[in-house]
């Protein structure tokens, strides 16, 4: 099993006033089944990590983003699900949300997504 | 061998004490000068570090005259003077700022023209016929103007004039002792018009993407509201606008472009261009609208994706077409009633190229307030969205509530945006933050 940690706790204004070291905000782990287990908090600061751990995969790929684990997702997490939604189905490839909670749920349909995004096994 | 003579002795003795006062004076400078960069440091403005220069120099150099000259943050085609305190006042009240190309020593060297001006006497003021008339009213026989260099070794970040009342050579320990000044000043000058300019660009966005205030209608009442976010800019993506498409007929946009920061400011100003303009074009269609927007910005710019609710009210008709791609929905609050969410068809955000957008068609009867915001009003990081949602709804029904419990209605639009407003400068909310409360009025008034 592959495993790649990515981590994310240094906001702007931790680059001006250095502080201890920044907790773990965002992880992302993945396997060879091409699952991305996604924990902790997704938003402005931390989605690019997300972007960049879908960045490698190939178009064509059937991804699974397990979100058992996510705590907090805003817009800026949402647009990095749409476009790898996008750019995976116009390449023949898929993007699937397994175990999102009621929040994240219901941000996709507040955002008139829910049609558009594949959930499986919510919580 | 004779023994020194009286004379030479005392020679000697003059030339240790005055040996023994110049190191003196150099230590003094140093503390002095880390004092300087102390002051400097502090200020964040080019008049504010100019000021402690301008003072510092008067202090440590003992000149008769200081003045400190820079770009203009406003316009880089005139400088601005700062004086140190012995300065004339009516000499530095007639130069707070000129042209840059005014032909005077300290323009040459800010332009680049002249690498520094160096006058110890009268006999080359000459050369600068406005500088010498100066010289005479301030009383000064001798100037030098040196640049304060900018790091990108280009033109000087800023000039400083030092004038004396006698002719007056610089020997070389004064010399030296600029130069470090000059050093130990310049990174200041430069972070300062730096932030000047960045504090300009966020200024000059924010004040040019939002609307400028919407103009009085005859059937509504509009308020609105925008809460810059705490970012060190103090931009970002939320917007509002108004499109009117005829004496009944207006629309009401409330957006917000994903990001938090200049980008998404300059992302937001083309957004809410391109949807104002479908509206025009599909004379108030609010799904065609967004359908066009939508389908613009996934060819255009497939990064920028936004959410948005289109409002038409139909004056005439007492009704409202709504349409929303991915926004929260609109809060109508009818003074008989309680708040409620109106129920629209969500369509995904503009620039995801999903696409499907549709309009309804709801009533809004007159007195009621039609409330439309951003989530920088609504979101609390622990909350699921609906709880949130309902907060806010019971928080307008209690300002509404006390309203009409005076008596008053006709101020209730404004009350529900101070309201807004309240909830977006509170304790934990950071994001940017916008709103529009229409409330259509009765027929009779």
């Amino acid at each position: 099993m592959i495993t790649r940690t990515l981590r994310h706790g240094a906001s702007a204004i931790a680059t001006l006033q250095p502080m201890a070291e920044a907790p773990e905000r965002l992880t992302v782990q993945t396997n060879d089944e091409l699952v991305f287990f996604v924990a902790g908090e997704l938003d402005a600061h931390t989605a690019p990590e997300l972007a960049g751990a879908l960045a490698g995969v190939s178009n064509d790929a059937d991804v699974v983003l397990d979100f058992t684990d996510l705590a907090f997702m805003d817009s800026s997490g949402l647009r990095v699900i749409i476009s790898a939604n996008g750019t995976l189905s116009e390449g023949g490839g898929s993007l699937v949300l397994r175990s999102p909670g009621r929040t994240v749920q219901r941000l996709l349909s507040v955002s008139g997504l829910e049609d558009h995004i594949s959930v499986v096994d919510p919580t | 061998m004779s023994p020194p003579s009286e004379a030479k002795l005392r020679e000697e003795n003059d030339a240790l004490r005055a040996l023994l006062r110049r190191e003196r004076r150099a230590r003094d400078y140093r503390s002095d000068v880390q004092t300087l960069l102390v002051e400097t440091a502090e200020k964040i403005d080019p008049f504010g570090v100019a000021g402690v220069i301008a003072r510092g120099f008067t202090d440590i150099v003992q000149a008769g005259w200081v003045v400190v000259a820079f770009l203009s943050a406003d316009d880089p085609n005139t400088m601005d003077f700062v004086f140190g305190p012995t300065m004339p006042a009516d000499v530095a009240r007639d130069w707070k700022n000129a042209p840059l190309s005014t032909d005077v020593p300290m323009a040459a060297v800010l332009r680049g023209d002249l690498a520094a001006a160096e006058l110890p006497d009268p006999s080359g003021f000459d050369r600068w016929p406005l500088f010498a008339a100066e010289a005479d009213r301030a009383d000064f026989a001798s100037f030098y103007c040196l640049p304060i260099p900018s790091s990108d070794g280009t033109l000087p970040t800023a000039v400083i004039g030092l004038a004396w009342p006698d002719a007056h050579e610089i020997d070389d320990a004064e010399r030296t002792l600029l130069a470090d000044i000059i050093s130990a000043s310049a990174p200041a000058f430069e972070r300062a018009r730096r932030g000047a300019a960045d504090r300009q660009v966020a200024e000059t966005l924010q004040n040019w993407l939002l609307p400028p205030a919407i103009s009085e209608h005859d059937h509504l009442d509009v308020a609105t509201l925008y809460v810059p976010g705490r970012d060190e800019l103090a931009v970002g993506g939320d917007w509002y606008d108004v499109v009117e498409l005829g004496d009944f007929s207006s629309a009401f946009v409330i957006g917000d472009v994903v990001g938090h920061n200049v980008r998404a400011a300059a992302e937001m100003g083309q957004v809410r261009h391109v949807l104002a303009s479908s509206l025009l074009s599909t004379s108030g269609d609010p799904a065609l609208s967004l359908q066009q927007t939508d389908d613009y910005f996934t060819r255009r710019s497939p990064d920028t994706m936004a959410t948005a609710l289109v409002m038409v009210v139909d004056a005439a008709a007492g009704s409202v077409t709504i349409a929303s791609a991915g926004h929260l929905p609109p809060i109508l609050t009818d003074p008989s009633t309680a708040s409620r969410l109106m129920r629209t068809e969500v369509g995904p955000p503009i620039g995801t190229g999903l696409g499907d957008y549709v309009s309804v068609v709801r009533e809004l009867p007159a007195g009621a307030l039609l409330v439309a915001y951003t989530d920088g009003v609504v979101e609390r990081r622990d909350e699921v969205i609906d709880d949130s949602l309902r907060d806010l709804c019971a928080d307008i029904d209690r300002e509404v509530g006390a309203q009409l419990g005076r008596g008053v209605t006709d101020f209730a639009s404004a009350a529900v945006v101070s309201l807004l407003e309240q909830r977006a400068r509170s304790e934990g909310a950071d994001d940017d933050a916008a709103a529009i409360v229409l409330r259509l009025r009765h027929p009779n008034g």
